[in-house]
């Protein structure tokens, strides 16, 4: 009989023994700590980008991380008509679907759950078209490769990276008749102007961040995760405000729970180094353009 | 944080054979983003005959076939280009010049680039439809390039340009491309090389042609160098005009039409309304629109509030306020009394309303504010924008007084005072005025702008002297868009190789499979006089049990003609035989329609029969449907069946078989009438023309017959046991027809007419109450009176429909008319194309063979339907409009007096109806004064009495509503439609 599909592909289990997991713990929780593969605490492992890959959709993305998982993201807009009393948040809706998985399996669920989250409310104002009609986004997003370390990281970047390319028609009508478009794709207006960044009104995204003792690690990889103490996903914006906290997984070394204060130390640390991913995100958009 | 990008696919792409186009389609609150992906070709030939190398390499298409080089190696050369030349016009010379360009005189070789043809298409349908005739037939020699495939041609879109530009530059880029091309193809051969010419009038882009070394010119400076300029001038649309010299002309006359997002957003909230816009026949300020939010239909009054829409077209409208309400007008207008010193030639602004139609208005809205009586004032609105023109040939003359005579040479702009007289007059430019004085002519309407008070059009063609009968039926053809040119080849190859020589096959033939011998049956049947196309005959024989089988027997023309031929396809499109006086055009050849499908006497035929036991009283006791072949033994005109059922003397079985018919469908008419049918009443005339010359002598009311309810009877009866047939067999696509119950307030006004007048009351709760109420409208002393009202009743019904079962509920299947509650059209399938597909599902129905696709199908039938009630309509029209005309010829020159019956009344005239004619006509008060021309009558008019009294300077005389008058008919040939039309004169 085949085995039952993990329920979670996040938590898929290590091939570490036991006496290497506590190695690794007991490395991770050296000052300054040892990671494996000699980060920096907060160092990030390389991606690859692409962006506007799929020419059908108003904007997609492509992101490769080097252990082989991939996400690939496309976004359409539609037209549709305001109901009243209505949570604006019902405007963007995202799906996931992860390869090889079941669509209700639950990290899909999770994942799509949290991406909407974090975009929210403001991602939801962008989208008016006069006072009786919005866009409605769909986001797709498909992860290609079955994750070998958790995915909201690189699901986050590439939304993100989704969205500050999408271009929605130019609208031509008067803002209270019904909409009516400019035909030409090349003046469709993007969804995030290209100051968006110096004004700082740009979607949030989601870093995942692990806690060993004292010391936090930023993206983490899976055996990383498998003897941390607490894995936190937070969602930044581009001025540094928190806008989503939760927590993934404990640890499995050591006896698990975690100090207010090293959530304290997450929190701060997730200021300086959400700057950097910003920065790096603006470098891949400009050289996209 | 590392990151790398990689380069975008598309970039990547250049250079290779693939190419995509990314485009927003909006329309409806919604957007689609469309990406077309494109592969492009190198071995698109250039289809020129000069060019070895594309006729060596040339690709077959899918049927393994080369298609054949189209452009000529010798073009025809101009002044201009020597060497020959072919002609790359841009969208907007097909779009203003489509008539030129059909001419036979010029415009050969001609290479019709795909995005032009694109372009066109969504520009204008009908355009686009003419286009591709030319580019199918061979003789223009029109080709087809797909610039947007070949790799050389294809354009990629630049950033900021728009898509005019750009395909302005895909035109550049084409030609200079086919130069190049042809350039090496006859290099080094004795041939010349033709000149690329490309055509367009847009002055940016013959800039930049002729910056690129392209031959270039407008369509006026290619015209003048052809030979017969002038009429090819003519020819071009208005539209293309110089655009800045008319928006320089000034003021706006008519207000801007609004946007369409803005209307479509108005239509659907229900602020605005969509619908057809109509004239008035008898006031051409008076426009109405039907739209479903109100029963009954809005009125529009006035130019500024019809805004520039022409009869017909697609509008939309907005409630004015209240206090511009007004009662529909008591008022006879006619634009050509009212207009008549217009200056055609327009260089200074024009006011929307002229002195003296602004003082006609005035004077109506005294009335109606001085008689607030008859009911309330009627919504009015006004036209807010156009959704959809449906601007047509229209058919005219040039307005003598509009010709300027000292300009008889050179251009000048006259008048067309179209035959239709809801249609506003039409300003063209012509070198040729002088020549066509006179002639009916057929123009096109290209514009209207808000700075001119009229449309601005273009002579398409002369049909000939006004009043010479070709030119006339020509124009009335015309006029209902009747097809009337001669069947194509296509359709002629559909017909039976025999030909004349078709005869019944032997009994062992497979066309006899499920077919029925009735050959020995005592059929005959009975038509007019002079009847070619006979779809009908009958018989009847009485039964051993005392019942009596009746056979009913249409002409078999399923047989011939079969589903999705090219001879099916040009029946739908005809839809219906339009029997015009002295002319019939056909919906079918002639060698079915006369020959080989008409169930003519002493030959066999095949047919399609009904066959019902019926009781002595008429009641039916079975049905059966069979194709059959028959021997019609006699073709009776009414009158001669008539005869024969009266001579006593006469006592063969066939006569005796009529007598039971004829007894028989009294009893089913009695039936008929118990259950509500109508009997209505519509004028009819014949009008007798010579044998040889076909030209009119006579008029003659109809006369009716027994025999002709006899045949009518059981051509319904028939109608209705095949509509049960095929309605049991086929629940969601039957072929029917339908006559809808009319809305009572249609009848109002007839009601109360009635009532004041006659102190009669018309009951029309339903049909039986309105055929009793008929019945008892009766004058004592005017025995015409009763028919002067079923005229008028008809004339608040509602047509009959054809349509297909599916799309109304069973109770709305009924026919109000016949009071029938399922009908359909099954007894003419020679004449109309409706029985054709009765006959086709009934066919299906008793599985004589098996029904064809397109008859299963909802939406097909759907649009059948909605084609041949338009064409069924316009016949009707056509014919009646033939017989005014020949009415007009056979009284040409005569004077005669008849009595007349007043059928509407007016503040300034009333319309009189002469029932020896069968014409009505409009008398004016004006006309009315004896003491000179220039005493304008007194009136007083009394709307709620229908009553006028006019002081003719010498007397009063008082005018009432269904008044039998003396009337003095004449002709005379009214200036305003060219028509030779019946004048009235009032006998005092």
């Amino acid at each position: 009989m085949a085995p039952v599909a993990n329920p979670s592909a996040a938590t898929a289990p290590t091939p570490l023994s036991p006496a290497e997991l506590s190695y690794l713990h007991s490395s991770l929780s050296l000052r300054p700590p040892i990671r494996p593969d000699s980060r920096k605490p907060a160092q990030f492992r390389p991606l690859t980008a692409e962006l506007d890959i799929l020419p059908s959709t108003h904007g997609s993305s492509r992101i490769v991380w080097p252990d082989g998982g991939e996400c690939i993201v496309g976004i359409k807009a539609e037209v549709e008509k305001a109901t009243p009393n209505k949570d604006i948040r019902s405007r963007v809706e995202v799906s996931v679907e992860v390869a090889g998985a079941r669509d209700d399996d639950p990290l899909a669920v999770f994942l799509a759950s949290s991406v909407g989250d974090t975009l929210g409310q403001k991602l939801a104002g962008r989208l008016e078209i006069g006072e009786r009609w919005h866009w409605k986004l769909y986001i797709d997003i498909l992860l290609l490769t079955p994750p070998v370390s958790h995915p909201a990281t690189l699901l986050s970047l590439a939304v993100h990276l989704g969205l500050r390319c999408t271009n929605l028609p130019r609208l031509v009508s008067a803002a209270d008749e019904d909409p009516l478009f400019d035909d030409d794709w090349d003046a469709a207006l993007p969804l995030y102007p290209s100051n968006a960044a110096e004004v700082g009104d740009v979607p949030a995204v989601t870093l995942l961040v692990a806690a060993v003792g004292e010391n936090i690690f930023f993206d983490p990889t899976r055996e990383e995760m498998a003897v941390a103490d607490c894995v936190l996903a937070v969602s930044v914006d581009w001025d540094g405000k928190i806008v989503g906290l939760r927590t993934l997984e404990s640890g499995t070394v050591s006896e698990g729970g975690v100090k207010r204060k090293v959530i304290k130390k997450v929190v701060e640390q997730c200021v300086p180094v959400g700057k950097e991913v910003f920065k790096s995100l603006e470098g891949i958009i400009k050289a996209g353009f | 944080m590392a990151t790398s990008l990689k380069r975008s696919l598309a970039e990547s792409r250049e250079n290779v054979g693939f190419a995509s186009k990314v485009f927003l389609r909006s329309s409806k609150g919604k957007c689609v983003k469309v990406v077309r992906e494109l592969y492009l070709r190198e071995d698109i030939p250039c289809s020129s005959n000069l060019c070895v190398p594309c006729n060596a390499n040339a690709v077959p298409g899918s049927n393994g076939k080369v298609k054949p080089f189209v452009l000529s190696a010798t073009p025809a050369g101009t002044s201009i280009f020597k060497n020959g030349h072919y002609l790359v016009p841009d969208t907007n010379i097909f779009m203003y010049c489509m008539d030129i360009i059909e001419h036979k005189s010029a415009f050969y070789d001609v290479i019709v680039l795909q995005i032009v043809l694109e372009e066109l298409r969504n520009r204008s349908l009908p355009l686009y439809n003419r286009l591709r005739a030319l580019t199918a037939s061979q003789d223009k020699r029109f080709y087809v390039f797909h610039n947007e495939f070949r790799k050389e041609t294809y354009v990629k879109r630049l950033p900021g340009e728009t898509v005019n530009d750009r395909n302005d530059r895909a035109v550049r880029v084409a030609c200079a491309w086919y130069k190049r091309h042809l350039e090496d193809a006859v290099s080094g051969t004795k041939n010349r090389c033709p000149e690329i010419v490309m055509l367009s009038d847009d002055k940016g882009n013959l800039a930049k042609a002729k910056a690129e070394g392209i031959a270039c010119c407008n369509i006026r400076e290619y015209v003048q160098g052809l030979e017969n300029s002038d009429e090819l001038l003519d020819m071009i649309s208005a539209a293309l005009e110089d655009q800045e010299a008319r928006a320089a002309r000034g003021e706006m006359m008519y207000p801007e039409y609004y946007s369409m997002s803005k209307m479509n957003t108005g239509v659907k909230a229900g602020t605005m309304h969509q619908g057809i816009f109509n004239v008035s026949t008898y006031n051409f300020l008076e426009g109405s629109i039907h739209v479903p939010s109100f029963d009954r239909p809005l009125t529009i009054l006035g130019r500024e509030n019809i805004n520039r829409a022409v009869q017909g077209d697609l509008v939309v409208v907005e409630l004015l306020p209240k206090d511009q309400w007004k009662q529909p007008s008591s008022k006879i207008l006619e634009e050509e009394s009212l207009n008549k010193n217009d200056n055609p030639e327009t260089d200074q602004p024009e006011a929307v309303e002229t002195e003296q139609e602004r003082r006609a208005l005035i004077d109506e809205a005294k009335r109606t504010q001085g008689s607030n009586a008859e009911g309330r004032p009627q919504p009015t609105a006004k036209v807010v924008g156009i959704v959809k023109r449906n601007w047509r040939y229209y058919v005219g003359h040039v307005d003598p007084s509009s010709t300027s005579k000292s300009k008889t040479r050179g251009q000048q702009t006259v008048f067309l005072l179209p035959m239709d007289k809801r249609i506003p007059k039409i300003r063209i430019r012509t070198r040729q005025a002088s020549e066509l004085l006179g002639k009916r002519i057929v123009v096109a309407i290209d514009s209207w702008d808000r700075t001119s008070r009229y449309p601005v059009g273009h002579f398409v063609r002369s049909l000939g002297e006004v009043e010479s009968k070709e030119a006339e039926t020509e124009a009335l053809l015309l006029e209902y868009d009747v097809q009337y040119r001669p069947f194509p080849k296509a359709v002629l190859d559909c017909l039976p190789s025999e030909g004349h020589g078709w005869r019944v096959p032997e009994m062992s033939d497979p066309r006899w499979n499920g077919r029925v011998d009735y050959r020995d049956k005592l059929i005959c049947s009975i038509d007019p006089p002079g009847c070619q196309d006979i779809d009908d005959a009958l018989h009847a024989a009485p039964l051993p049990n005392g019942n009596f089988e009746v056979g009913v027997h249409i002409a078999d023309v399923t047989h011939f003609v079969k589903p999705n031929t090219p001879m099916d396809d040009e029946a739908t499109a005809r839809g219906t035989t339009v029997y015009l006086v002295d002319k019939r055009i056909d919906m079918l050849p002639m060698l079915l329609g006369t020959d080989l499908c008409s169930l003519k006497p002493y030959v066999e035929r095949f047919a399609f029969s009904t066959i019902w036991e019926m009781t002595p009283d008429a009641d039916i006791v079975s049905v059966k449907f069979n194709k059959s072949a028959i021997k019609s033994r006699e073709a009776f005109s009414y009158e001669q069946a008539q005869i024969r059922i009266d001579d006593p003397n006469a006592q063969d079985e066939l006569t005796r078989g009529m007598r039971t018919l004829l007894m028989l469908s009294k009893k089913l008419r009695q039936k008929r009438m118990d259950l509500g049918a109508l009997n209505l009443a519509s004028p009819e005339v014949r009008v007798e023309t010579e044998s040889e010359t076909s030209d009119p002598i006579d008029v003659k009311t109809k006369q009716l017959l027994e025999t002709n309810s006899l045949v009518e009877e059981f051509m319904l009866l028939a109608n209705i046991s095949v509509a049960r047939k095929i309605y049991e067999a086929f629940p969601q696509t039957a072929m029917l027809r339908r006559h809808g119950a009319p809305p009572a307030t249609n009848f109002e006004d007839l009601q109360r007419q009635l009532q004041v007048r006659k102190k009669l009351s018309l009951r029309v709760d339903s049909s039986k109450a309105l055929a009793d109420s008929l019945d008892e409208c009766v004058d004592p002393q005017e025995p015409f009176f009763n028919t002067l009202v079923r005229i008028l009743a008809t004339r608040c019904m509602l047509s009959a429909e054809y349509f297909c079962s599916g799309t109304q509920a069973y109770p709305e299947f009924r026919h109000y008319g016949l009071a029938s509650e399922i009908y359909t059209h099954f007894t003419s399938p020679i004449r109309r194309y409706a029985d054709v597909v009765a006959h086709r599902q009934l066919a299906a129905a008793i599985e004589y063979e098996r029904i064809d696709v397109s008859l299963h199908s909802k939406a097909k039938l759907e649009a059948v339907c909605k084609n041949i009630n338009v064409r069924h309509r316009n016949a009707q029209f056509a014919g009646r409009a033939s017989v005014e005309y020949y009415v007009g010829q056979a009284l040409k020159g005569r004077v005669a007096k008849e009595d007349g019956f007043i059928m509407r009344i007016f503040s300034n005239g009333l319309v009189v109806f002469v029932p020896s004619f069968g014409i009505e006509g409009a008398i004016k008060v004006k006309e009315l004064s004896e003491a000179g021309p220039l005493h304008e009558p007194n009136t007083e008019y009394d709307g709620e009495q229908y009553t006028l009294k006019v002081d003719t300077g010498k007397r009063e005389i008082q005018l009432g509503l269904f008044e039998k008058i003396k009337v003095e008919v004449t002709d005379s040939k009214e200036e305003s439609t060219g028509k030779r039309k019946i004048q009235l004169k009032l006998l005092m």
